[in-house]
């Protein structure tokens, strides 16, 4: 092989490699979520621990059918699925999420008298959406921060 | 130089497309995969096939509102494949550097 046949490989596999580094980009931005998605499940999270601290539990069922149909819809139309969902984030996620769920539950009741028949159970929402939208926040940044890994590498 | 051995089902620019946008992902729908490469359908399929047949690529079918949707996603050997394909395209391009003819990297 000619120094000039190698020269040619080279470049050709150095076009390849940015051609594969081009792609994985458009397809971890096919895989991040929008904002309305975020705002969406936080607003169903809150409104679940709202109904819930509020013992209008009869309406789970909505919220539970509104969470699928989001969760189905965002699934159909974003046309990926990412794979490497970090499972330390998503643990920590859930070891977040399930607590805080049934710990503002708790305290919403026991402050109830200080806060009010409406003022607790808003409260409590309001803190867990503002959580869930962290969370879904912070997910997308992670997902851009991995863009923007490669584009450097 | 060293010899390095390339796939050769991956090896074409549009397969090589195809495996790199499906590697981060679960799977992919046809429609988001066609975007991406910007080609036709005719086109994606044939590669897409031709990635089946080597058993890189599976591809699964669901309908939604009525209209029939496919999915493609990497399969396990399919991962290896490319990894690996992946890995000697960058020996390729270090060995270069380190012989010192390259410097544009």
């Amino acid at each position: 092989m000619t120094s000039k046949d190698e020269s040619n490989e080279t470049a050709q596999a150095r076009e390849a490699l940015d051609s594969i580094k081009s792609m994985e980009r458009k397809a971890l931005w096919h895989a991040i979520p929008p904002r309305w998605f975020g705002v969406a499940l936080s607003v169903l999270a809150g409104a679940m621990v709202a109904l819930s601290v509020a013992d209008l539990r009869s309406y789970h069922v909505i919220v539970i059918v509104m969470m699928t149909a989001v969760l189905a819809y965002q699934s159909q139309t974003a046309g990926v699925s990412i794979r490497r969902v970090p499972p330390k984030m998503a643990g920590l996620a859930l070891m977040i999420l399930v607590p805080m769920f049934f710990l503002l539950i708790v305290a919403a009741q026991m402050f109830g008298d200080a806060l009010g028949s409406v003022g607790a159970p808003l409260l409590a929402g309001l803190i867990l959406a503002a959580i869930v939208y962290a969370l879904s926040v912070h997910e997308r940044m992670g997902l851009i921060a991995q863009i923007d890994a490669g584009d450097q590498a | 130089m060293k010899m390095v051995q390339f796939d050769t089902v991956i090896h074409a620019p549009n397969r090589l497309q195809i495996c790199a946008f499906l590697a981060p992902l679960e799977e992919a729908e046809f429609k988001a995969l066609r975007q991406a490469l910007e080609v036709s359908d005719s086109v994606l399929s044939k590669h897409i096939k031709q990635l089946e047949d080597a058993g890189y690529v599976k591809q699964r079918k669901s309908t939604v509102d009525g209209r029939q949707r496919t999915w493609a996603s990497l399969t396990d050997p399919g991962r290896a494949a490319f990894a690996q394909h992946v890995a000697a395209l960058r020996s390729l391009v270090d060995s270069a550097k380190l012989n010192g003819g390259d410097t544009t990297g």
